[in-house]
Formats: structure tokens, sequence, C-alpha cells
């Protein structure tokens, strides 16, 4: 496995890095060059503005549309223009960089391809054959202000070079500016075009308020003939001709009426089989009382004149056929004249058929059909109408319907039926102020445009106001439109949708129709589900796209989609318990033994002892009985009490190795391991309460203590990996790769690795640490046998050396080593403090801490006992042995201690217990038991 | 000595030490990839996420579909996927070496915190990314193959769906799964038990994958949360961050309507916060400081 080495590790870091940084790269680059992307058929694109009108005169009569391909990064489709000026407003609108992103290449209409010439009203024609080619936006030249046009209006031209711009400036007038300049003189359109259709609204109204007050005056036409009865049927409110005419019939009557006067109907039910106003004159009735029966087969009222009025009566007896369309469909293949044919020419009350200015107001209609048609009646007016239609949308037709001119409708009810107004090209017509409860919509408009549809209630239907086909300039404002499956569904372009309340619709605004920007503002919507009105919500200006063919709906880019589918050990011991067991043990180590009891704050260095192991061998320390001290900080091991061994000679260890220290780099007169007034508390617990030390090279210290004494605590922060609160440690030399070398109580390692695996890992964070040490430290700690088992086949003893292993890997100064021993079978117990013995033989200061008392006497040189933080003796084995009179280090231990240790965890056969017992123990009183828990358990727990 | 020696000295002494420190590093990372290699439930969780992400892409729209759909199939995969990968990739890996007692054998070996925090990090990482890029790109690799011309009368625009969109997302991948790693790393080291972690680390992923996402969306739907700081609000998360970056570079547009993919810049800031962050944690928890033990 050679790429999993560090080296390896170091390549392979590269490869990961240098491959995501080349990666990052991705965002420096855009998707694609401009160059690649070269203009398409223009009716490949989606198409994105020019009205149907432009279009379609243009196909017909041959001149050229403007036109502009944009690629824009973040859309599939390439979108196309009609008109620069769309193109450029749009490309400047930051919505549309947010829609589509940005755009990568932008074509416009070379009319340098052609040699244009203008017709009468503006239009550019190119030669004969000639199409129209494109060049790129940014470099072309364009004429702007000149007298090309197009049907909606005067138009920028494009040409690839400046001289053919010139020239074109030149005859039909203009400048010539190039992309930059005529980027900049198109700002942002928005609300300069919301104060346009603002106005527009204005005036729209104004022209229904002028159409409507003109067709008043129709009402006041004086009353020349009243039918069935004398002129004293006329009411007096109403004017009156010279000599008012008395006829038996309406139709009579209308023929004897005088132009630009009243045939009045008295209340009553009038049967008529048709009646035709064909002179301008005012049919007019006493209100609903009076009544227009047809005979149910046909339309009951026809107005074929101008400024012809009916007004203030009923219509009933309207045939029931909405339609008459089909009849006479297959004699034409023009598809307006089939609408007009389906829509125009069914049973109404009232047909209005080329009467300009005429006017219908104050009439109630009953009709199985529809409530008034309007065919080609420029400035119509509808006013105050009430069309009760059929019960459903199949059964009946429209309440109104208007045809081929401006007409307006208002202050109007529709009741069932179909739709409550339809209109079929009547551009310009005003529907306002009126109320629907259609059966199916309630203002329906279809190619239509510039009409204006404002303050209309509709309530119930399928939908509120309907916009169909791509009318333009159409302006939506202020109706109320609730519990309709669909409120409001706009289309067509130029077109304004604002303070529109939509409420309680099922789908309140369709948002999926049309080409060109139309502007919706401040229109109130909400989903149907909630009851309550609210406040208005400004849409914005909102894009919405179509495919101008079947198969070319936005809904077959791929985005859509796929987004739908969007404590501590209380060491609670009593501190007078503790004083009182000081000050038991106090004279078993006579403060006064060697009368030089350190003084306070000075480092327990052991001169005496230090000069006696210089690198000339000289005689090892002494083991002698240290004094403990009362109470926190104050034990100082006191200099040169540890006396040198009586003979003076080298001391020899039990394996029998003389041991000097050499060849190392610090003073031969410091300790290599020294500690200060080690002070370390746990809440208001006092684990080490100033603890000092000072161990030498190749000595083996021993800290043995009852379970909670603080072994662990002060091994961790001799090795290192704690903090004191208080106090310091220090090595005083450095031999190998590394200060300190840790074995921790229960050593593990990281499963899936060999005992070799281990080890090369902690060698390689080693300077100067190679394969040959690895096998000479697996060789020394005796697993060179099972060196390439996983760590996890191998047996708590061959764990524990494994992890004495790691520890002298790179002969660390100072070994420290936490119950090395624990849980092994006292063969390997011996083989374990061999192993010791011969890292300081070799010159490593070793401190251990241990419950295996027979080898700390057999290997210890000196014994630190820790209780409760604190050492209560210190001292070679045989200084213990000798100063409380004992035969083995167990029984000294138990002497020094207490009682307690009895309950403690103590090796070899003194006693032990299960750190269960532990809390307990700390509960039992000084003179416990000690033999009862002698044989118990063969566990070492932990210390803490 | 003059001063300037004195000067290259300590420089020399500098170099050294950061020369160890990088050798560190690479040792411990080197560990890291070893374990990985060698903890079987890590491979089989490896080829599970590569065979899924592999499922979805063939079996979606996306890999027939064109770059952008693919971003798109993968992108809520990603976002709950890499998570618990991180989750599972990283929550034991400081923990684990606590608990067997190498961290503190580890600290005699005088490894500095930010080459033992950094060489599990990279390690991980290192296993983690070849795995997320390594799949990605792969399953990238089917669009060539798998898009069927589409029928359309419609110019296709050669620019909108580019591979570079995709490898725009594979890298903030990269990067998503660099910054949960590192959250997920930051709770291995701060936590003392293994039950800590876990339930830590396993909040991180709801958290991330659910928990901010719908309290943002319950915060804005119940009024508590102003709208005009939704872009700050989506920059805090990592996902809603990532995510917003993925549709803002690498998606650009979606059906044709404005999507909150937040402040590009915010998002970034808010992704760097959380990678700086979790790794200074991690590095802050990892140990206590111990001043040298060397005289």
């Amino acid at each position: 496995m050679a790429i999993l080495s560090p080296t390896g590790t170091q390549w392979l870091t590269a490869a990961v890095t240098l491959s995501l940084v080349a990666a990052s790269l991705s965002f420096a680059l855009t998707p694609a060059s401009g160059e690649s992307l070269q203009p398409v058929d223009f009716a490949d694109t989606v198409d994105m503005g020019g009205t149907g009108v432009d279009a379609r005169r243009a196909e017909a009569e041959g001149f050229v549309l403007p036109r502009v391909e944009v690629f824009y990064s973040g859309y599939r489709y390439v979108v196309g223009y009609v008109g620069i000026e769309t193109a450029v407003g749009e490309l400047g609108d930051p919505s549309a960089q947010r829609q589509f992103g940005d755009p990568l290449a932008v074509y416009v209409s070379d009319l340098s391809t052609v040699s244009p010439t203008l017709t009468e009203e503006g239009f550019v024609t190119p030669e004969r054959g000639r199409s129209v080619g494109w060049t790129p936006a940014d470099t072309a030249f364009y004429v702007v202000g000149s007298e090309a046009a197009i049907p909606s209006g005067p138009v920028t031209v494009a040409f690839s070079e400046r001289a053919d711009a010139e020239a074109f400036a030149d005859a039909h007038g203009g400048e010539v500016v190039d992309w930059g300049t005529l980027q900049s003189r198109v700002g942002d359109p928005l609300p300069a075009r919301l104060d346009e259709f603002e106005r527009s609204v204005e005036a729209r109204h104004a022209w229904a308020n002028d159409t409507v007050s003109t067709a008043e005056r129709l009402r006041e036409r004086p009353v020349s003939v009243v039918v069935g009865a004398d002129a004293s049927a006329v009411p007096d409110d109403r004017r009156r001709a010279d000599g008012v005419a008395s006829e038996p019939t309406v139709a009579d009557a209308i023929d004897a009426a005088p132009p630009d006067t009243t045939v009045y109907l008295p209340a009553g039910t009038y049967d008529v089989d048709e009646v035709t106003l064909n002179r301008s004159i005012t049919l007019a009735g006493a209100g609903p009382e009076t009544v227009l029966r047809g005979d149910g087969n046909r339309s009951v009222v026809y107005v074929r004149a101008d400024a012809a009025a009916v007004s203030d009566l009923g219509v009933a007896g309207v045939g029931d056929v909405g339609s008459r369309g089909r009849d006479s469909r297959n004699d034409t293949t023009d598809w307006d004249t089939t609408v007009q044919l389906a829509y125009g020419y069914g049973d109404a009350g009232i047909v209005l058929d080329g009467a300009a200015n005429a006017a219908v107001s104050n009439v109630e209609i009953d009709t199985p059909a529809s409530g008034v048609i309007v065919r080609e009646s420029p400035d119509s007016v509808l006013r105050g109408l009430t069309v009760r239609g059929a019960d459903t949308a199949r059964e009946g037709f429209m309440g109104v319907v208007l045809i081929g001119a401006p007409s307006a409708v208002e202050e109007s009810t529709f009741v069932g039926g179909r739709d409550g107004v339809y209109t079929h090209r009547a551009d310009g017509s005003v529907v306002r102020d009126n109320r629907a409860d259609p059966g199916r919509y309630g203002v329906h408009e279809m190619y239509t445009s510039e009409s204006l549809v404002a303050n209309n209630t509709v309530r119930d239907g399928q939908a509120g106001v309907i916009v169909m086909t791509r009318p333009v300039e159409n302006l939506i404002v202020g109706n109320d439109v609730r519990g309709n499956t669909y409120g409001v569904v706009p289309a067509g372009s130029d077109s304004y949708y604002a303070r529109n309340v939509v409420v309680d619709n099922e789908y309140g605004l369709q948002v999926a129709a049309t080409a060109t920007p139309s502007s919706t503002t401040s229109s109130s919507a909400t989903a149907s589900a909630r009851a309550q009105r609210h406040p208005p919500v400004e849409l914005g200006t909102q894009k919405r796209l179509r495919g101008q063919r079947a198969g070319r709906r936005i809904a077959d880019r791929p985005a859509p989609d796929v987004v739908s589918r969007r404590r501590r050990q209380p060491l609670g011991r009593a501190a007078d318990r503790r004083r009182g067991r000081r000050r038991r043990l106090r004279p078993a180590v006579p403060a006064d033994r060697d009368g030089r009891l350190a003084d306070r704050g000075s480092l327990g260095r052991d001169d005496a002892r230090a000069v006696a192991r210089g690198r000339d061998a000289a005689p090892r320390p002494g083991r002698g009985l240290r004094p403990p001290t009362v109470g926190r900080g104050r034990h100082r091991r006191a200099d040169a009490a540890v006396p040198l061994r009586n003979d003076g000679a080298p001391r020899e260890r039990e394996y029998g190795r003389c041991v000097g220290v050499s060849e190392e780099s610090a003073s031969t007169a410091s300790p290599a391991l020294s500690a200060q007034s080690l002070a370390q508390s746990f809440g208001d617990v006092d684990v080490l309460s100033g603890v000092s030390l000072s161990i030498d090279r190749g000595e083996v210290a021993a800290v043995v203590g009852p379970n909670g004494s603080g072994k662990s605590t002060l091994l961790h922060v001799l090795a290192g990996i704690a903090a004191p609160e208080s106090g310091s440690v220090s090595v005083g030399y450095r031999r190998g790769a590394r200060s300190v070398g840790y074995l921790p109580q229960q050593p593990a390692f990281r499963a899936g690795f060999t005992a070799r695996d281990t080890l090369d890992f902690y060698a390689q964070l080693l300077e100067g640490v190679d394969d040959g040490d690895v096998d000479a430290t697996l060789e020394r700690v005796g697993l060179a046998d099972v060196a390439d088992r996983n760590v996890g086949s191998l047996s708590g003893g061959m764990t524990r050396l494994l992890g004495l292993g790691v520890a002298i890997l790179g002969d660390p100064s100072v070994l420290v080593l936490d119950e090395p021993g624990s849980g092994l079978d006292p063969a390997m117990v011996e083989r374990l403090f061999g192993v010791v013995g011969d890292l300081a033989a070799d010159g490593a200061a070793v401190v251990v801490a241990s419950h295996e008392l027979p080898a700390v006497q057999a290997h210890a040189d000196t014994v630190y006992v820790l209780d409760e933080g604190d050492f209560v003796a210190t001292g070679s084995p045989e200084s213990l042995l000798a100063e409380t009179e004992s035969a083995s280090l167990s029984e000294a231990f138990l002497e020094l201690v207490g009682a307690r240790a009895g309950e403690s965890t103590v090796r070899a056969g003194i006693g032990r217990r299960s750190s269960e017992s532990d809390r307990e123990a700390d509960e039992t009183p000084a003179d416990g038991d000690r033999g009862d828990d002698a044989a118990a358990g063969t566990e070492v727990p932990a210390d803490e | 000595m003059s001063e300037s020696d004195v000067t290259a000295d300590a420089n020399e002494t500098r170099r050294a030490r950061v020369n160890a420190v990088v050798q560190d590093l690479f040792v411990v990372a080197t560990r890291e990839l070893r374990t990985i290699v060698r903890t079987p439930a890590l491979v089989a969780l490896a080829v599970a996420f590569a065979a899924s992400v592999v499922g979805v892409a063939w079996a979606g729209t996306g890999g027939g579909g064109g770059f952008v759909p693919l971003t798109l199939d993968l992108l809520t995969f990603v976002e709950v996927l890499v998570p618990l990968l991180a989750v599972a990739f990283g929550y034991r890996s400081i923990l684990g070496d606590r608990q067997t007692g190498e961290l503190d054998v580890l600290r005699t070996f005088e490894v500095s915190r930010f080459a033992y925090v950094g060489g599990v990090y990279l390690g991980r990482a290192l296993a983690l990314v070849s795995l997320v890029v390594g799949t990605l790109l792969a399953v990238g690799l089917f669009v060539p193959f798998l898009t069927a011309d589409i029928p359309t009368f419609l110019a296709i625009n050669a620019a909108a769906d580019s591979g570079v969109r995709y490898v725009r997302f594979v890298v903030l991948s990269a990067a998503f799964t660099l910054i949960v790693l590192a959250a997920t790393v930051g709770i291995s080291a701060a936590t003392r038990t293994v039950r800590t972690a876990f339930a830590l680390a396993t909040a991180l992923a709801v958290a991330l994958v659910l928990g901010i996402d719908t309290a943002l969306v319950a915060g804005l739907a119940g009024g508590a949360l102003a709208e005009d700081g939704l872009a700050f609000l989506l920059a805090l998360s990592p996902n809603s961050a990532f995510r917003g970056l993925v549709l803002s570079s690498a998606v650009g547009v979606v059906g044709g309507a404005e999507v909150a993919a937040g402040e590009p810049l915010l998002n970034g800031v808010g992704l760097l916060v959380w990678w700086l962050g979790s790794l200074a944690v991690a590095v802050w928890r990892v140990w206590p400081a111990v001043e040298s033990v060397e005289a």
C-alpha cells in the first residue's frame, strides 16, 4: 500500500487540491464562448416580442422586422426579439438576467446585407430576393429616430457597416449610434411604462365617459309616438314632441316616429316577432314593467341605425340558439368570419348591428342565449343592463358579445349563462363597473387589444377576467374577482394588470401565458383557501413566455420539470480524617530524621545524589525514607535526605546491570524529571495537594496508592498531557527523539492496524526513528513474533506490551507508565517490569504507577506512597520496609495508608476490591477491616 | 552573533517547526486514510453512496437530460447524503483516539494540535472528497452518453447546458463536503463520549438537512423572520448556502422564475465561517494547551 504512506498522502493531497483548483476555473469560464454560438433561424427561437399583427403583415407584405437573437447563459433555447429597442430594454433589465442568466451572444438583423428602401408607411423592404442576415450586436451601427417603422411604431435599424448606416440616416433621417450608446439610451422602462399605463387608464375612462354621456342624451329624445295608448300615457318627466301620435304596434310606432325622437312603450307586455330600429330613434319603456316579448325563436330587437337607442324596458322571449355559426361555417375558411358567425349571430335580446353611437340602457333581458350582441357598432354604449341567462354555461351564451368595434359596457349585471362580457376584436372597448355571476367567465376577451376592463365584480365563475390570444395594451384594473376557479388569466403583451382584488379563487393569477412584457402590479392575490382579504402583493413585472407554435411551449424546457418536484470521582474524604491519618503517620516518619526538612519553596534536589550519579558511574543513589509533609504544599523533600548506600558502590539492580547515564546533553546536575508543588482539584476536591518529586536518570520511581489517591492525575501531569492548576514539571535532559513516553492505563489501538503498523505510525512522528527502530522495539517488548497480527487479536498483555513499545519509541528521557501490569498474569508482569528495568538501565527515568507491590518492591528504586493527593511516604522499598517494620511492601503499604488500603486495590495477595466499592471504601472508617477483601477479585480497576 | 544571524536562526527554527508540523500532519492523515480503507463499514457506505448517485443519475431525468437537469437531480441528494456521510466519516475520528487513550499517547510524541486535527481532517477529507467528486464526475459522464437528441422545433442554446456548469456543481459539492466534515470533526474533538458525539452529530445532520430550512420556512410563514433578511438567513445554514450557490452559479435559472438563492457572496462567507469555525473549535477543544514540559 504504497499510497498509504505520508509521501503517498502528500501526492494524493496535491492531486486532489490541483483537481479542485483546476475545476474551480469553471467559475471563471463562461459556459460556452460567444464565438461558438451562431445565429439560428429566427423561427426556431423562443419569440419574446412583437405583435401578431406585425408578424403577419411583415410576412404578407414582405417588409423587414428588425430582430434580435440572444443566447443567454441560463436558458436552453435561443431567445428572439422583434424590435431592437425591445431587446436592448430586456438586456438592460436585471430581472431578465436573473431569469435567463448572462447574455453570451447577441445578434441583430443586419440591413447591410440588403439595400433597404422604405415604403410610404416607413416599412423597410429589402431588395427582391435577398434575405436579411445577422451581425453581432456589439459591432453593429444603429440608426435611431429615422422614418423606419413597423406597424406598431418606429424602429431602430442595424447595419454591420457604418457607411450603410450613415447612408440610411442621410436618406431617411435619424442618428447613427453604436451598441453602447444605444444601450445607454434605453433605461429601465418600467416606471415610465407604469405611468403611461395609468394615463391610458384615465384616457380610456375619459373616452367611455364621453361616449356614455353622448348616449345618455339619446334617452332624452322627445316622445313622438306612444304604443297602444295616447299621449297621456307618457310620464310627465319625459319630454314630448309636438303632437304625440299613438300607434297600435311597436313596428308601426317605429315606422311612424320621426328621427331623433322616442317611441314610448307604456308598462305592459308587447308580443313581437322581431323589432328593428333602422332609424336614429329611441325605443323606451316605463321600466322593467314594459316587456318586449319575442316569439322564442330568434333575437327580439335589432338596432341597425347609428345613434339608435333602446332603454328602460325588459326583453323576453329570446330564441335559445347561442351560436348559429356552425350552419354557415362551411362557407368560409376565414377564421375571423368563423368566429364572428359563431359568436355574433346567435339569438339575443338585442342585437346592435352596424349601429355606431347606439345605446342600450336600463334594459332587463331574460335569455336562454345571449343578452346583447354588438356587431361592428363603434362607440356604442350598453349601460345598466340586467341579463339573466340560462342556468348552465352549456345551455346559455354570453351576456354581452362585442364584435369588431369599441363599445362601452358599464354598470350592468350578468347572471348565469356562459360569459358575462365576451369580446372579439372589439379593440378599444371599455368594460367597467359591471357585476357578473357567470356560468363560465366574467369578462372574456378574444383578439381584443387596447381594452379597459375596470372595477368589475365577478363571483363564482370558472374565471373572473380571462384574456386570450395575443392581444396588446389591455388594461385590467381594479376588478374584484372572488370565488372563481381562476381569478385573473392574463395574456398578450404591453398590458397592465393592476389593483385587482383576487381572493378566494382556486388559482388567483395564472401565470402561464404570454410573450413580451406586461406589467402586473399591485393586484391582490391570495390562495383560494384563505378567507380574508390580503394586503396587495407587489408582483412586479412578470415575464411570461410561450412559444408561438404547438410544441414550442416553454414546458419542454428542462428546468421546470425538475423544480416542480420541487463529575468527577468524588474524593469526598473529610479533611479532618485526612488530617487525623496524617497525624497518625507523622511519628512513623520523623521529621527530624535527617534533621533537614526542606525550606518551603525550594527545589527538592538531591545534589549529593546527582553528583554521585555522574557519567563516571558514580555510586547510585541510595534508598532512604523521605519525610512526608503535612498539609498541602508543605511537603518538600529534604536536600540530601536520601543517603547514599552505605557501601557507596554502584547500585546493581536485581536484574543486574550497572547503570550509567552517558552522553546526555543536559547538565548532570539536574534531575531527569522534577515536579514542584503540583496541585490539581476537581471542583472542591483536591486531587493533588501540592506534591513535588524528583527522579533521576536510570531511576525507577513507583507511585503507589489506593484507588482514587490521584496517581493517574499525577502521571498525566508528569507526562505533560494535563496542566496542573499550580506547580510545574520539568524534564531535565533529552536523550532521544522526545522527552516523555507514556503508557496509559488501558492502552488500545486502532482496529485494522497490525502491531507493526501501529509502531510505524508513531515512529513516523519522530525524527530519526526508522523501521529498524521499530523492529528493535518489537523485539524489545517481545512482540516480534506477532508484529503482523491485527491489534484487535492481541491479548490484553500483548496490547499492554505494544503500548509499552509505543511509549519507549524514540528513547524518551522520561517514561511514565500508568498501571503497566494491571490485569496481567504474574509472568507477564515480571516480563514487563523487566523491560522497564532495562529501559532505566539505558538511562531513562521511569515513573510507574502500580498496584503490583511485589514487582514494585523488586524493581523500583524509589517508592512514592500517594494518598489523597499527597505523598504520605517516600523512599526506597527497603527503607519503607524498615520504617514500617514490615516484611513486604504490601504490608508497609497497608501500614502507611491504613486500613483503607485493604479496601482498595492492592495486588499480590494483600487485598483488593472492585472500583464500584471505592466510593464505599472512601466512607469506611480508617480502621476498617483489611482482611475481608484480601482474596477478592482478579482485576485491577481504573485508578481514577 | 550578529543580529541578522539571530534573526536567521529564528527563521530557521520557525521553518523547522513548520516543517515538523506539516510532516506530522501528513503522517496523521495517512493513518486516517488507512483507517478508512480498513473500516469495512465506511467502505460499504462509500460504495452505497456511489451506487445511489449512479442510480439517481441513471434513473432520473438527469443523466439523459443534460447537465443542468442532472445537477438538479443530484442537488437534494447531495444535500442529504453528504452530511450523513460526513457524520459517518467524522464523528468518531478524534473521539476514537480520545477513548482508546491514543490521544494522550500522541501528545507525548509532541504532535501539535494543528498537525493532529489538520491530519485527521485532511485524511478523512481526502477520502470523502475523492469519493464525492469522483462519483459526481463519473455520473457527469453519463450526460454525453445518455442524452438523446431531443426532438424540438427550437434551436438549442449550446451554452445553457454546458459541462462547465456541472463542474461548478462538483466543486461546490466538494466545498460543501469539506465544510460539513469540518463541523463533524469539530464535534468529534469537542465531545468526550460516544453518546454525546453521536447525538450532536446526528443533531447536526438533521439540522442541516431539515431543521434550519424548516425553521426558516416556519419563521417566514409565521412572520417571526423578516423577508428582507432572507439572504442572510439563507447564508447561515451550510445547506441553504450551498444550494444557493449551486442554483446561482451551476444552474443559473430555474423554470424561468426567480429563485430565492440568496446572495452568492453571503453564501460564500457563510460557508467559510462554518469551515474555519468548525476547524478552530476542533483545534481549540482537542486538548488543552499545556506548556512544554521541557526545561
